[in-house]
């Protein structure tokens, strides 16, 4: 049997935390990208337009012209993203014992279920990760390189 | 027997997904309804006969008025997702370096689960680099002589 240590529970929760938010991010530059067509010939991606025709702003008495246009796909749909505000883990674990790591580190090591011979109460935790801002270097950092997209 | 971060990655990818296809939707919806099918879409319009009686110049007219302008457009998106959900923790889970490896969880109808995870999934707005490009895009409307609001 493998030996559970707190530490290593609450890690194990907040990577998968992490690991999840990270899908959110990397899906909505994927989902963007299906408003772009990757041009082989110049490796480049291009807007996708839809062509319509409108009428045209200035229409001649009496005509009803109408034009034409490309519009990029991109600029009718929503680009509305997805964040996780808030992950609650709530559950009990029971005292095994202090075990001491190659390390010399002691780390409190956990069983997931009660053992019969046991008198200790349960470990109760709960433990809640939310979303929030980046410190102010990684912001000023973002909005530098933000700035490059003019 | 699977992971938990597969677990939870699987939960929001649900969400996102949801998300994406109504946005797919808003848009072919919006299309479908105010332009005719083809090539070459042209604008859907209704035709509305004006009587001689409304006009100062005594002429009947036939007014071609956008099928699109004629009802509210609201397009849907999510706002919020919460999931509950209960599972039990395997004693035998294997956590290396920070990260739980596979046979973390039981299936989802373990009778004794002792981990009650809530999640909550909410919209956002699009990081900044992408509103900059969006906003570019949109700049190509204005080329299309579709003037700003």
């Amino acid at each position: 049997m493998s030996v559970l240590t707190l530490n290593d529970l609450l890690k194990s929760f907040m990577s998968a935390a992490k690991a999840a938010n990270k899908e959110l991010h990397d899906h909505e530059m994927n989902a963007f990208k299906d408003h772009l067509a990757y041009n082989k010939d110049n490796q480049t991606y291009e807007p996708k337009t839809l062509k319509v025709k409108l009428p045209q702003q200035h229409i001649a008495e009496g005509e009803d012209t109408e034009q034409p246009v490309d519009i990029p796909t991109g600029a009718l749909a929503s680009h509305q993203s997805m964040r996780i505000e808030e992950l609650e883990m709530g559950f009990q674990c029971y005292y095994n014992r202090i075990g001491l790591l190659k390390s010399g580190e002691k780390k409190l090591i956990v069983d997931m279920d009660e053992a019969k011979d046991s008198s200790h109460s349960p470990i109760k935790i709960n433990m809640k990760i939310s979303s929030g801002n980046p410190s102010e270097g990684v912001a000023r950092m973002h909005d530098a390189l933000n700035r490059k997209i003019h | 027997m699977y992971c938990f971060t597969d677990h939870i990655t699987n939960q929001v990818r649900i969400a996102q997904k949801v998300q994406s296809e109504l946005c797919k939707m808003e848009m072919k919806e919006f299309v479908r309804f105010s332009f005719s099918e083809g090539p070459e879409r042209t604008l859907d319009t209704v035709k509305i006969a004006i009587p001689p009686s409304y006009r100062t110049d005594g002429k009947s007219s036939v007014l071609h008025f956008p099928k699109g302008l004629l009802q509210p457009w609201h397009p849907l998106g999510i706002h919020q997702v919460k999931i509950k959900s209960h599972f039990k923790l395997h004693q035998s889970v294997k956590i290396k370096d920070g990260h739980a490896l596979k046979g973390m969880l039981d299936t989802p109808r373990s009778r004794r689960q002792n981990v009650k995870m809530h999640l909550k999934i909410k919209q956002d707005i699009p990081a900044e680099g992408m509103s900059r490009i969006v906003d570019r895009l949109n700049q190509k409307l204005n080329h299309c002589k579709i003037q700003t609001r």
